[in-house]
């Protein structure tokens, strides 16, 4: 079956909600502090702070920890593979939902 | 963790530029001042007319960039210890130097041209401002699903409309009236809805998030 093929090529570390949720915010800007990514998926924390070291140790986001004045920010970038990485999860997932619907309309 | 499909997540993301209000006020403030340089300029008289074409040039230009300076600051203080910070992707150079080209042959426009055209055909001037800036915020409205922005949009036709019926009026510096009670429109229209937007955003994020360790 195509559809499941497909579903088990899905990169794991890409198709988790909140890992879904982190790299298609940071597809969109140049760079993101960790607050804003608290702010914009909802996660908790140490929810957030568990699901960027694993994209980090992937190579999918580079992190980098510096200081603003006396303000400390913690930036999250997406790097090139990670890009990539949500780019290939994109299509995989588009080609799924258009064979099942394709699947839907023959059995209609 | 909320859910929202990806791109309902980008179109926020792309949005928080406007969501604390605080570029709103700043632009709205702007355009006020844009339309006292207009009453000023009245006040000098015809004679006066390129220079103060020059000035209002060079008001556009620094505002530019003064207002953007300003509104970064004013969101280091307010927004980013509270919602976080994030920068969008630069433009690259090629398309930096096209829209630096483009507003500078804008303001070469105004500051030359300008006075002079806006002598002649007031009501082209009019019109196009009007359909100018109705155009932007409607874009930018359905470009980011930006509520506010499409009332922006809708002022800046009402006002560009009104402004164009009292140009017809047959009364003194018709034009300039019309012209200055457009930008004011705008101008306080827009402080009005970011000061909304911020005492909102305030309200809503009272206390600023403790920076975490990772």
């Amino acid at each position: 079956m195509t559809s499941a093929v497909d579903i088990r090529s899905l990169d794991p570390l890409v198709h988790t909600p909140a890992r879904l949720a982190i790299l298609t915010v940071l597809s969109v800007v140049d760079e993101a502090d960790f607050r804003y990514l608290l702010y914009a998926t909802g996660l908790t924390k140490g929810n957030l702070s568990a699901h960027l070291s694993k994209l980090e140790q992937a190579g999918y986001v580079h992190i980098e920890k510096t200081f603003r004045g006396k303000i400390p920010l913690t930036l999250c970038r997406l790097s090139p593979e990670g890009r990539q990485a949500l780019e290939a999860y994109r299509r995989a997932m588009r080609r799924i939902l258009d064979v099942g619907e394709s699947a839907a309309l023959q059995r209609s | 963790m909320t859910l929202s499909s990806p791109r309902a997540r980008e179109r926020q993301t792309r949005r928080y530029w406007t969501e604390d209000g605080l570029a709103e006020v700043v632009l709205g403030l702007g355009f006020v001042g844009l339309a006292g340089l207009l009453w000023l300029s009245n006040r000098a008289g015809a004679a006066q007319a390129r220079l103060w074409g020059v000035v209002q040039a060079g008001y556009i230009l620094a505002f530019a960039w003064g207002g953007r300076v300003m509104v970064q600051r004013f969101k280091w203080r307010l927004t980013y210890p509270r919602t976080g910070y994030l920068a969008y992707p630069r433009q690259r150079w090629r398309r930096r130097v096209v829209r630096f080209i483009a507003a500078a042959a804008v303001l070469a426009v105004v500051a030359l041209v300008g006075p002079a055209a806006v002598e002649r055909t007031p009501a082209l001037y009019l019109a196009a401002l009007t359909v100018g800036l109705g155009g932007l915020y409607l874009g930018l409205a359905w470009s980011q699903g930006w509520a506010r922005g499409g009332g922006y949009a809708l002022v800046a036709l009402v006002s560009g409309g009104a402004a164009l019926a009292w140009w017809r009026l047959p009364l003194l510096h018709g034009w300039i009236l019309s012209g200055g009670l457009h930008f004011v429109a705008l101008g306080v229209a827009q402080t009005l809805g970011g000061g909304w937007a911020l005492g909102r955003y305030l309200r809503r994020y009272s206390r600023p998030i403790d920076e975490e360790a990772l």
